[in-house]
């Protein structure tokens, strides 16, 4: 899920990048600087799992992952997406340089929402809750990006109503792989290495905690 | 995959030799006005630059085309989309998606003189010195490094998931299975981070980054940088002033 260049208007843009500035800005804040080379290996590494090739229907797709980012970097997942995002532009051009901001805004909000989301649902007790919160987070936050991403075309301009509308739309099967993978990737974390997952102790340093 | 954009950087040319600071403030520029082009003059004109400076770079174009399948996947939803959906009739909706595609390639083009002529940790530093902050430019650099290794790895437990039988398919199963092997790859990541950290420690590392490349900005460096930014001018120029005589 990428917004190329060309499309959003000066205005949207550069407040992409004022949101992105504020956000990545408190949350990077709060790092101490050794925090970041083991942020960056683990965004190295989740940016590598999202080159997989999955299968859909007749066609095939790439992960985005941002949930999975959220539940396990926490509040970092949104530097480490930012990150993702500028490095994808430069090597792959996948998404235009100038909409980085925009981009990180659009994915990397919901990475934080799906940090807190799991932290919820997983904290109840029932079976399969790791599983299941996983599905929410990955889902949900494909969801709200889909939702972003139908926000950041409407700035473009009124006749983008009906593209925001399919593009919000074809959210929904994403939804379900995504929500799928994420359900088994933290049930697979929770058992191998639970202090993986941000809510236990996490993947970084114990200061970095919010 | 192939994440090398500065595979062309060893080459000769104008462009390589501009110097990395001036390369990116100058083609941001000529970014930012190629955004703000409407009408389709000055979207044609953004793009016969941008192609200009493709060529003078030197990369080969076959590189640069494998490199444009994605953009078009992400633009041509516009071109197909607007004309059937635009209020203003189709007429008015194939321009905007002309507009948009045509900007849209131009700008991608323009990635590969402004990145693919020097090399990727020279463009950092130059960030670097352009004032993007320092924590940043310092987590591109990390992640970037480990991206060849990682990629290795997961091709391997790819071939090994194959080796057992596994056939990726539209069900569940295969999802469970690419789940399992992305939660492996994190496991993976996690467990080297805390060694690769102390190995750099036992290195010296100071929480500060050395290249052994060294900036000059020099009077060839000016006039090319002066072109740029004139052309920069000239397309904001062309789009606006265009439709007041033609439109």
């Amino acid at each position: 899920m990428h917004i190329a260049d060309g499309v959003l208007p000066l205005a949207s843009i550069a407040a992409g990048w004022v949101g992105t500035g504020v956000v990545a800005g408190l949350t990077l804040r709060k790092a101490p600087f050794e925090a970041l080379p083991k942020a960056a290996v683990m965004t190295s590494g989740f940016f590598v799992a999202s080159l997989v090739h999955v299968p859909l229907g007749p066609t095939s797709i790439h992960l985005t992952l941002n949930g999975l980012v959220g539940i396990v970097l926490g509040p970092l997942a949104f530097p480490a997406i930012l990150v993702g995002l500028i490095l994808q532009s430069l090597l792959f051009q996948h998404g235009g340089l100038l909409t980085i901001g925009a981009n990180t805004l659009m994915l990397g909000l919901p990475a934080l929402a799906a940090y807190k989301i799991y932290a919820l649902v997983s904290r109840r007790n029932f079976s399969h809750r790791e599983a299941v919160a996983g599905f929410l987070a990955g889902s949900l936050a494909i969801f709200f990006s889909g939702l972003l991403l139908a926000l950041w075309l409407m700035t473009a301009g009124r006749e983008f109503l009906t593209i925001a509308r399919l593009a919000l739309a074809s959210c929904l099967p994403l939804m379900v792989v995504e929500g799928l993978v994420c359900a088994a990737a933290a049930a697979f974390l929770a058992k191998v290495k639970p202090e993986i997952l941000w809510r236990k102790t996490h993947a970084v340093d114990e200061s970095v905690l919010p | 995959m192939h994440p090398e954009i500065d595979r062309f950087a060893h080459l000769s040319s104008p462009l390589h030799r501009l110097d990395a600071r001036a390369k990116i403030t100058v083609f941001l520029v000529f970014l930012v006005a190629a955004a703000l082009v409407r009408h389709l003059p000055g979207a044609l004109l953004a793009l016969g630059l941008a192609f200009w400076w493709v060529v003078l770079s030197r990369i080969p174009l076959s590189f640069i085309c494998r490199r444009l399948k994605a953009v078009m996947l992400f633009l041509s939803p516009f071109l197909i989309l607007l004309p059937l959906t635009h209020p203003g009739g189709w007429e008015a909706g194939l321009r905007q998606g002309g507009v948009i595609f045509i900007k849209g390639l131009a700008m991608v083009l323009v990635v590969f003189p402004m990145f693919g002529t020097t090399p990727f940790h020279v463009s950092m530093k130059a960030l670097a010195s352009l004032k993007v902050p320092e924590r940043l430019v310092a987590m591109i650099l990390f992640t970037y490094r480990y991206l060849f290794g990682f990629a290795e790895e997961v091709r391997t437990m790819q071939q090994a998931a194959r080796a057992r039988g596994f056939k990726p398919r539209s069900n569940r199963r295969t999802l469970g299975t690419f789940g399992n092997l992305i939660g492996l790859m994190v496991v993976r990541a996690y467990e080297r981070t805390e060694r690769i950290y102390q190995a750099m420690l036992a290195r010296g590392f100071k929480n500060k980054f050395g290249t052994l490349s060294e900036f000059s900005f020099t009077w060839p460096d000016a006039g090319k940088s002066l072109g740029i930014l004139l052309a920069a001018a000239v397309l904001v120029g062309v789009d606006r002033l265009w439709p007041k005589f033609f439109g």
